[in-house]
């Protein structure tokens, strides 16, 4: 029995109990399992909780480098594309990511322990595509500020993880839209003079301030 | 050409738009009777021209339904003031790209593989953009092809897309919302069928193997396996759009050839099929020196109902006007006339309907027509602004015309329109109507 197996039999049970087993033990023993056949790959089901994301996560990863037109892609073109994948690699899950949403009380959201280490491995991805982007000049270099843009990368990730699970338009076509239209919108965001202007504005607002209260 | 720095999708923003423009042509309003104070002689030219302009800016930045919406307005040369329709058509040729990463995705949903797995060369960028989709060049083995895509979530948008495109045609046409809701439901039904490339495809395949037979006129080869709801695949076809092509100096035997063929292909479709190719847009053809014309997007195609065709095409003979009541009973058919309509409204409305079916009926009466003639085209104009400027019709808030004629008088107006740019003389052939 490898990881992934361990995932599905784990994810079925839930689908068909509408919760996590009782214990590791009662789980695997429906296997025909012992709870160290678990344990050598598992410490606990929080673990694999939070390898059920990493491993979505992978798999596309995985497929996208395999993909010779990906390599030859620009770094909004990258993040589409990784997007578009990523939520067609989520589709046999569709059924588990809304058991998930609905057990727990915000939905999917950032705080949600299980998305740890999905979360370190985006970020690392999100990087990458940043500094494509800075190397490519779509994306300005900016102090300080270049280093926070994975973060909003992230927040992106889950809004269009849940606009996916909320969508029902046919073929989730709008899915594909949203897609589409946050990383051209967030891609011009990192890249226009916007940014740079409210931050000149809000420093000249300060130093204004300053000087009015010495 | 101005490249849109992004897309307005959600309705609010979309509704801003419009919004905008509408103030803005209330201001230009403004700008021009205040012009007029001072110095009398403002044309209101001008302030068509002003309203067009901004119009155009506001729905331009818009994409699918409304820019179709514009495309139609901009069909309807003689209802709109002309310096609106210039600025239209523009309209026609412009939208804002797919990434390469969602056309991947589009295909893959559709066959479960990107482009490059079934085709040896495959555009990354689009070649060309078509009103609710963008249009690739592929090659497969020697073979060129023509991969149209659709922007995913257009049929979705119509709806709302159409309602608040309505306060504008409310105030442009000074209709009364009820008509303008018949006249929007056809829009709306025509506008949802060409969002389904199944459909379209079917009928591009029966439509081009019916017309096949027509002299001079070109269709390409389908691809069904390579076709979908969201995608068509078609022989890639050379030639010149019309501009490009008048550009090149034609001969008139070539004008002539492709005006016959054009004129030949419309009367083929309305009076045999009564199924018609609906979309006569200069965009639609591709032109060529040897004087023949590639046909293809029978995306909007009408079926003209029999209970519409027989009264429309009774008006062509003259003598029906001999007999008043028969042509009355006409002109309600038609819906020109209502039966609450007063003996004054029918007093007034009946010559000038004479007078236009007269007009746009002329060709049908002889057995060559010069659509080069520029008297017959300013006269056509002539009426239409002499039309806007009577109080009687801008007052009537009624719709007159069968919604069916939308699409067909349309139709007819696009055919015209492209056979005076060609200045073709054409051998209409006197049809035997009833």
């Amino acid at each position: 029995m490898d990881n992934s197996s361990l995932l599905e039999k784990y994810i079925q049970y839930q689908l068909e109990h509408g919760k996590k087993p009782e214990s590791i033990y009662v789980f695997m023993k429906k296997l025909k399992k012992t709870d160290a056949d678990f344990f050598a790959h598992f410490s606990n089901f929080e673990a694999l909780d939070r390898y059920f994301w990493v491993h979505v996560f992978e798999t596309t990863r995985q497929k996208l480098d395999a993909d010779k037109q990906y390599s030859d892609f620009g770094a909004s073109e990258k993040l589409s594309a990784f997007y578009f994948l990523w939520t067609q690699e989520l589709m046999q899950y569709r059924s588990y990511v809304l058991y998930l949403a609905e057990k727990s009380i915000k939905g999917i959201n950032p705080m949600d322990k299980a998305l740890h280490d999905f979360r370190h491995a985006f970020l690392d991805y999100a990087s990458s595509i940043v500094s494509a982007g800075i190397g490519a000049g779509q994306i300005a270099d900016r102090k300080f500020i270049s280093e926070q843009f994975k973060h909003g990368l992230w927040v992106q990730t889950l809004f269009l993880l849940n606009f996916w699970l909320k969508d029902t338009s046919k073929d989730f076509e709008d899915t594909d839209a949203a897609i589409e239209k946050t990383v051209n919108i967030g891609f011009k965001l990192m890249g226009e003079n916007l940014f740079d202007e409210v931050l000149d504005f809000g420093k000249f607002m300060f130093q204004r301030a300053k000087n009015s209260f010495s | 050409m101005k490249t849109q720095e992004r897309i307005p999708k959600s309705r609010i923003e979309r509704a801003a738009h419009i919004a905008g423009a509408g103030v803005k042509v209330g201001g230009n309003y403004l700008k021009h009777y205040a012009k007029k104070l001072v110095n009398a002689d403002v044309s209101r030219e001008e302030l068509h021209k002003d309203n067009a302009g901004d119009i155009y800016e506001t729905l331009s930045t818009l994409k699918g339904s409304a820019l179709k919406v514009a495309q139609m307005m901009s069909m309807d040369r003689g209802i709109l003031p002309r310096e609106y329709q210039e600025k239209f058509q523009l309209s026609q040729y412009s939208a804002p790209p797919l990434s390469a990463p969602l056309v991947n995705q589009i295909f893959r949903k559709a066959f479960g593989q990107p482009p490059a797995a079934f085709f040896d060369e495959f555009t990354s960028k689009a070649v060309a953009a078509a009103s609710i989709g963008q249009v690739h060049k592929a090659r497969s083995k020697d073979k060129w092809l023509a991969v149209k895509i659709q922007y995913p979530g257009v049929a979705n948008s119509i709806g709302s897309d159409l309602r608040m495109v309505k306060p504008f045609a409310v105030r442009l046409l000074n209709m009364s919302k009820n008509d303008i809701e018949n006249y929007f439901d056809e829009i709306e039904g025509k506008l949802l069928e060409e969002t389904n490339y199944a459909l379209e495809l079917k009928r591009s395949i029966e439509l081009s193997a019916a017309c096949a037979h027509i002299e001079n006129l070109n269709f390409p080869t389908y691809y069904p396996e390579w076709s979908s709801d969201k995608i068509i695949t078609m022989d890639w076809l050379e030639g010149l759009h019309l501009k490009e092509f008048l550009a090149t100096n034609p001969s008139q035997e070539v004008r002539n050839r492709i005006g016959q063929a054009l004129w030949d292909f419309y009367d083929f479709q309305i009076h045999e099929l009564k199924t018609v190719h609906a979309d006569p847009h200069p965009g639609n053809f591709l032109f060529l020196n040897d004087g023949t014309v590639n046909i293809f997007d029978f995306g909007c195609v009408k079926e003209i109902p029999d209970r519409f065709y027989t009264p429309y095409f009774r008006l062509v003979d003259r003598n029906i006007y001999k007999d008043r009541d028969k042509s009355l009973a006409i002109f309600k058919e038609l819906e020109l006339l209502h039966d609450d309509d007063t003996a004054a409204d029918i007093a007034f409305f009946t010559p000038l309907f004479r007078e236009m079916i007269d007009m746009l009926t002329l060709p049908f009466t002889q057995d060559t027509f010069d659509f080069g003639d520029e008297t017959y085209f300013g006269g056509i104009y002539q009426f239409a602004d002499r039309l806007i400027e009577m109080p009687e019709v801008r007052n009537s808030k009624k719709a007159r015309g069968s919604r069916h004629s939308l699409y067909i008088n349309r139709t007819y107006y696009g055919l015209y329109h492209i056979l005076f740019d060609l200045k073709a003389r054409v051998n209409t052939g006197k049809r035997k109507f009833l």
